[in-house]
C-alpha cells in the first residue's frame, strides 16, 4: 500500500496509446486512467481496509482488479488483471510512542540509579578502638 | 615442546584474546550477511534475524514458530522439524558450551563494550546483593517458559496469532540488533491489537533498561537470558567444561571478584568438580584470575586446555614485572 505501480498496455505487441484503464478496489471504489504515448499508466495503491482500532488483521488481503478496454474495428477488447496487496505497517506502527517510551525508560531508570547511589553514599568515618 | 605450548596458553593475555574473538564474532554475526554467510537459524546465541544482515538466527525464533503450530500438525510431521531443530542447536552448542555467551554472542559482546564505556568515564559498577541475585537469576527460566509455553497455547488455540513469537516482541535484541545496519524500524509500537501494544511496549521498555542496566551492571541482560537457561539444560553434553579442584582452592575470592555474572559458587564451592553454573558465560576470567596451580581448569574432551597457574596469574597481574624491577 502506498507504493506507486507502473503498468504498460500492449496490443499486438505494440504500446496501446490512450486506452481506458479502470482500477476497481474490493469496496467498489473505482478510478479511471488513460495510457500515455508509451502505453503506460501509473497509480498509487490506496488503503481499502478500515478495521476498528486495535483489531487490525495485519495479513488482510486487499484485492483489486485492473480492467483495460480497447476498441478496434467495432470489436471491444477487455483485459482484466486481478491483484492483491497487504497493509503498510506504517498504518498500525508508531515510532512516536516507541521513542517516547524508550526515552522515559532511560530517564526514569537513570534518575532512580543516580538517586539510589547518591543516597547510599556514606561519609567516610574512621574506625576507632578504645 | 608440548610443555611450552601449555605454558604459553596458561600465560595467555585472556583480556586481549577475548576482545579479538568477540570483535570477530560480532562482525560475523551482525554483518555476516554482507559476505553472503548464513549459518542457519539454530544458533545458540542472540544473532537476531530482525537484523537482515545477520549471518544466522537465534534458535529461539524458529523454536517459537515451530511450537506455535496447531497441535495436530506439531504432533505429526512438524514434530520431526522440532526434533531436527533441537539436534542442530545441540550440534552447535556442544562445541562451545556456554562460551557461546562469553565469546560469540553479539548481544553479550555489546554489553561488554558498554561496560568499557562506563570504565572509560570512571563510573563505578553496580552489584546485586546475594539475595537479590538469586531471585533475579530465576527470571531467565520464566522467559524460557514464555518461549515454550505461549506457542504451545497458541497451538491449542487458547491464544491468538497476536502472541506469535512473544519473546521476540519483548526481547531487546529485536530492537537493538538491527540498529547496527542502520535499521530502526523495530523502534515502533505495534497498534494492531491490545496484545501487540503491550508486548511491543514491553520490548521498548526492556531495550531502555538494557542500555541503562548494561552501563551500570556487567552483563546485565545475561542474568535474564532464556538462551542461557536453555544452555544450562544441555551443558553437561558439551565437549567443553569448567572444572574445579576444591583441594587446591584457598577461597581467596579472586575468581568471584572478576566474575561479571557474580557467581559466588565459583569461590565458595570446594566440593563440586563441575563448577559451571546456569549464569556462567564461560568467559574464563575466573581461571585467568586464579593464583593456584590447576585449581580451576577449562577442559576440552576432559583434557586440560587452559588451567589456572601461579605463573599465569603473576604475569597477568603484572607481578612478574614488579619482581624483575626489584631484582635489577
Amino acid at each position: 500500500m502506498g507504493e506507486e505501480l507502473k503498468f504498460k498496455a500492449l496490443f499486438e505487441e505494440k504500446p496501446l496509446i490512450n486506452a481506458k484503464v479502470t482500477i476497481t478496489l474490493q469496496t467498489g471504489w473505482k478510478r479511471e486512467f488513460i495510457t500515455d504515448e508509451k502505453g503506460e499508466f501509473t497509480f498509487n495503491l490506496i488503503r481499502d481496509y478500515f478495521p476498528q482500532n486495535n483489531k487490525i488483521d495485519k495479513r488482510f488481503k486487499e484485492e483489486f482488479i485492473i480492467t483495460l478496454e480497447h476498441k478496434k474495428d467495432n470489436i471491444t477488447y477487455l483485459l482484466t488483471y486481478p491483484l492483491y496487496y497487504y497493509l503498510n505497517d506504517n498504518d498500525y506502527m508508531s515510532y512516536e510512542y516507541g521513542l517516547i517510551l524508550i526515552f522515559l525508560t532511560l530517564v526514569i531508570s537513570g534518575v532512580v540509579i543516580y538517586r539510589f547511589r547518591k543516597n547510599r553514599t556514606v561519609t567516610f568515618k574512621e574506625t576507632r578502638y578504645v | 615442546m608440548f610443555k611450552n605450548i601449555r605454558k604459553s596458553i596458561n600465560n595467555i593475555n585472556l583480556h586481549r584474546f577475548r576482545f579479538i574473538v568477540q570483535l570477530l564474532t560480532f562482525i560475523l554475526f551482525v554483518y555476516g550477511g554482507y559476505f553472503a554467510i548464513n549459518l542457519g537459524s539454530r544458533l545458540p546465541i542472540f544473532a537476531c534475524p530482525y537484523n537482515e544482515k545477520a549471518a544466522g538466527a537465534c534458535y529461539l525464533v524458529p523454536l517459537q514458530h515451530q511450537l506455535g503450530m496447531p497441535t495436530q500438525v506439531l504432533l505429526g510431521s512438524a514434530g520431526i522439524a522440532v526434533i531436527t531443530g533441537i539436534l542442530v542447536f545441540l550440534f552447535w552448542f556442544i562445541f562451545l558450551n556456554k562460551a557461546w555467551c562469553g565469546y560469540a554472542c553479539p548481544f553479550g559482546t555489546l554489553q561488554d563494550w558498554i561496560t568499557k564505556i562506563r570504565q572509560f568515564f570512571g563510573i563505578r559498577f553496580s552489584t546485586y546483593t546475594q539475595d537479590i541475585f538469586e531471585k533475579l537469576s530465576k527470571i531467565k527460566y520464566i522467559f524460557l517458559a514464555i518461549v515454550i509455553l505461549i506457542p504451545l497455547l497458541m497451538g491449542v488455540r487458547a491464544l491468538g496469532t497476536d502472541w506469535s513469537a512473544t519473546f521476540c516482541k519483548i526481547c531487546p535484541a529485536r530492537i537493538i540488533s538491527p540498529m547496527f545496519i542502520g535499521d530502526f524500524s523495530e523502534w515502533r509500537i505495534d497498534f494492531s491489537s491490545i496484545t501487540s501494544i503491550v508486548l511491543t511496549s514491553l520490548g521498548m521498555i526492556f531495550a531502555g533498561l538494557f542500555f541503562v542496566g548494561s552501563f551500570v551492571k556487567k552483563r546485565f541482560f545475561c542474568l535474564f537470558c532464556p538462551m542461557s537457561a536453555l544452555h544450562f539444560i544441555f551443558s553437561k553434553f558439551s565437549i567443553l567444561q569448567l572444572r574445579k579442584n576444591g583441594s587446591k582452592c584457598t577461597k581467596c575470592g579472586d575468581c568471584y571478584a572478576v566474575c561479571d555474572m557474580q557467581i559466588k559458587d565459583i569461590a565458595d564451592n570446594v566440593t563440586d568438580k563441575n563448577i559451571l553454573r546456569d549464569d556462567c558465560i564461560l568467559c574464563l576470567k575466573c581461571v585467568a584470575a586464579c593464583p593456584e596451580d590447576d585449581a580451576l581448569h577449562f577442559d576440552i574432551f576432559n583434557l586440560k586446555a587452559f588451567s589456572s597457574t601461579k605463573e599465569g596469574f603473576e604475569k597477568r597481574m603484572g607481578i612478574e614485572k614488579i619482581k624483575d624491577e626489584h631484582e635489577h
